[in-house]
């Protein structure tokens, strides 16, 4: 072998060992990496069997949580239900026994089990529609509804709390609101007396203000906001975020101060959202808070109707308004423009002394201390020169009212101010009518000539009603007598036959009730024992329809009056009593 | 020691002397792999300052010259062996300072058991870099001919000096002109 060969075979040898070298460290590695899959395989087998079971687990571990979440909810709506029907029973036989004759401590008594049942009913409302909400099944219903009548309920309940507090209660929005709305009446006032109620809770001198708002309407719907503030003790930054939660008061303490479940707030926010819309609160501790809501209602197109009425020609009439709650004779001021009646206010009843006053000028008046104002005015006297004087009053007893019938008020308005109320009663007490009613009026009269022939008989004791209705029967073209009370009523149809009674539940001297049963027995020597009377109650319990039938009562008009159930009462009554002519 | 640093070594000798020179420092030195090397095993550096001392025997020129000579031509290799390693939109100073955080982390992950000298950077100022050069293997003119590489490499006229620090640790500095 020559040198040549031996160095080129050991290069060869050299690269042999290197490829040898290489495929040995190639082996060993794909072993290695053979090991590590196979190990990485098995241990991704293990977790795959581990995940599989674990998730069955936490399945049925959710699905057991679900069903238990189900029947507690059941339970708690089935018990919130079962608690509701014996406590309607308290409450209805407490009421009932108000109506017997008890002495005064009974009375007294019962008042409390009255009252006290009525906050149980309430708070276990709340559970029960807390429960139906946490449950998905609470359902909003979609009927149609006058918003002004909503808002004069909402007064009313709330009117009474306010007055003991002795607090200003004000509604104010435009004349120009959208009146006839599509939704769900019940439950917006459940959100209205629930923020308006705590409103007043948490006010100890000073005003609540219900303000509603137009934000948005289109062809179909109307975005409305309702204010509710207050010059209450305010809620500090860091609680509100927490108020809308369900059991969360702003203050440990507020519960042991106010009372409350905390449910009323996180319901109000779950049934503005239902409603389409939001709720919130700004709120200056010390100053007072207002909470707000939205809602989106449709509204009905065809028949665009505005919440202060029909418009009302009021031709050249001029008011001039007296009220040291500035805000509430400003919104009084705005409605009155909006009617067409040029009002304006001044200071002080002193500065009408002064003034040179035109003959078709109304005066409204309101006081702070209606007693004292009234007593003064009785020593100086408003010269009669006003062609209609209406006071204004928050409260509601004999003594005011005989104080401004001393004073020659033509009427008193109770507050809080329902501005459509004051519009009927301006154009009763004016015999203005609107165009509408005018030609209504004129349609039906010459339809049935005979109408002005029947003699119908309002049997109340509240003056504004006894307008109202006076007011009405005029607009549909009939005429009426009026009675503040059974009694009377019974004296009148000695005197005169009639041929159709309205009559109130609840009067003083003789209710009625009684009163009907008067007529009935015809010992009482009046003309038309059989006379149709149709009962008007605020109550709209069914029980209480039912009373009225027993009592001998025909037929029933729930208060306060709608004009198209008024309508057709009469349709149905005057055939009847046309036909027996 | 890193396969790749003994093939690269003996392609160098190869290319700038002969195969013949090859094949005589392997004869001349006692190499327990007998001169057979893979890129991907591992050697004993030993080898390395066998096979270096004994080419400068065979051509004359101090090994330090041949060590630096080696280094430049192994970062150019490097390099083109190794594209991805080579950051090269920074420039050079960010490239050296990803050395010892970057490089060699991605060296660990594939060779475990490689034993990796340390280049412990400190950017003095944006031009000027000092670099530590922490080895048991005391390669230094190894170090400053990969050094001088990378700087040929990235087309920057940089300075670069070198010292002895009192730990036996070599401080480069680098500083762009």
């Amino acid at each position: 072998m020559s040198k040549e060969e031996e160095i080129w075979k050991k290069r060869l040898e050299r690269e042999r060992n290197a490829r040898k070298q290489a495929e040995k460290l190639l082996e060993e590695k794909s072993l290695e990496l053979y090991v590590r899959n196979t190990h990485l395989k098995d241990i991704t087998e293990n977790q795959e069997i581990l995940i599989n079971h674990r998730t069955s687990a936490l399945l049925k571990a959710l699905h057991e949580a679900k069903e238990a979440n189900l029947t507690k909810r059941e339970f708690f709506a089935n018990v919130s239900h079962e608690l509701r029907t014996p406590l309607n029973g308290i409450l209805g036989m407490a009421h009932m026994l108000l109506d017997t004759n008890l002495n005064n401590i009974q009375k007294d008594y019962t008042q409390t089990i009255l009252i006290s049942s009525e906050i149980l009913l309430n708070l276990i409302n709340d559970i029960l529609d807390f429960s139906k909400i946490e449950a998905g099944k609470l359902e909003l219903e979609e009927t149609e509804f006058d918003l002004s009548q909503t808002l004069y309920e909402v007064l009313d309940i709330l009117s009474s709390k306010a007055n003991e507090k002795k607090i200003e209660l004000l509604l104010k929005y435009e004349p120009s609101l959208p009146n006839s709305l599509k939704g769900d009446p019940i439950r917006l006032k459940q959100i209205l007396l629930n923020l308006g109620s705590n409103a007043i809770k948490f006010t100890e001198k000073g005003k609540v203000i219900i303000e509603v708002k137009l934000v948005k309407s289109t062809k179909n719907h109307s975005i409305l906001k309702f204010e509710i503030s207050d010059t209450g003790i305010g809620i500090p930054d860091d609680k509100i975020k927490l108020l809308f939660n369900p059991f969360t008061q702003a203050d440990a303490s507020t519960n042991r101060k106010f009372g409350g479940t905390g449910l009323g707030l996180s319901i109000s926010k779950k049934l503005a959202e239902m409603m389409n819309g939001e709720i919130g609160v700004d709120s200056t501790p010390d100053e007072g808070s207002t909470f707000w809501f939205t809602t989106k209602f449709k509204t009905k197109n065809k028949q665009q109707s505005t919440i202060d009425g029909p418009p009302v020609l009021f031709v050249d009439y001029e008011a001039i308004c007296i009220d040291c709650n500035e805000e509430s004779n400003d919104e009084l001021i705005k409605h009155l423009n909006a009617w067409n009646i040029k009002a304006k206010k001044i200071e002080s009843v002193s500065a009408l002394q002064k003034m040179k006053i035109k003959p078709n000028t109304i005066l409204i008046i309101g006081s702070e201390n209606e007693e004292n104002f009234l007593n003064e005015l009785v020593e100086t006297g408003i010269k009669n020169k006003f062609v209609l004087k209406i006071f204004l009053s928050k409260i509601r007893t004999t003594k005011i009212i005989e104080l401004a019938k001393m004073n020659h008020f033509d009427s008193i308005i109770f507050k809080p101010l329902k501005f459509r109320q004051i519009q009927l009663e301006l154009s009763a007490s004016l015999n203005t009518i609107s165009e509408k009613s005018e030609t209504e009026k004129k349609q039906n009269a010459s339809n049935n000539k005979s109408q002005t022939d029947i003699q119908i008989l309002i049997v109340e004791d509240n003056l504004i009603n006894q307008k109202v209705a006076l007011a009405l029967l005029n607009k549909f073209g009939f005429k009426a007598h009026t009675a503040d009370n059974g009694l009377i009523a019974l004296e009148k149809m000695k005197q005169q036959k009639f041929d159709l009674i309205f009559m109130d539940f609840q009067m003083p001297e003789l209710d009625g009730y009684e009163t009907t049963g008067r007529i009935r027995n015809g010992q009482s020597g009046i003309c038309s024992p059989k006379i149709p009377i149709i009962a008007m109650t605020a109550n709209a319990m069914k029980g209480d329809q039912e009373k009225c039938l027993i009592a001998g009562m025909n037929d029933f008009l729930s208060k306060p009056i709608i004009p198209a159930e008024l309508e057709e009462l009469l349709q149905k009554w005057v055939d009847f009593i046309q036909q027996k002519k | 020691m890193k396969g790749i640093i003994f093939t690269e070594f003996l392609d160098m000798v190869e290319k700038k002397f002969s195969i013949d020179t090859v094949d005589k420092i392997i004869e001349s030195s006692n190499l327990a792999s007998g001169g057979s090397y893979t890129s991907v095993g591992t050697y004993p550096h030993t080898e390395m300052a066998e096979l270096v001392v004994n080419l400068g025997r065979e051509t004359g020129i101090p090994v330090k010259d041949l060590l630096i000579a080696f280094g430049n031509y192994l970062f150019n290799r490097l390099a083109v062996l190794y594209p991805n390693f080579v950051i090269f939109e920074n420039g050079l100073l960010f490239f050296l300072e990803s050395i010892e955080n970057h490089i060699h982390i991605q060296v660990r992950k594939l060779y475990p058991d490689a034993e990796l000298p340390q280049f412990n950077t400190k950017l003095i100022h944006e031009k000027k870099l000092e670099m530590i050069y922490v080895s048991e293997r005391h390669l230094g003119d190894l170090a400053e001919g990969l050094l001088m590489g990378a700087i040929e490499f990235f087309k920057q006229e940089a300075s670069l000096k070198r010292e002895r620090q009192l730990d036996e640790t070599i401080k480069f500095t680098i500083e762009l002109i």
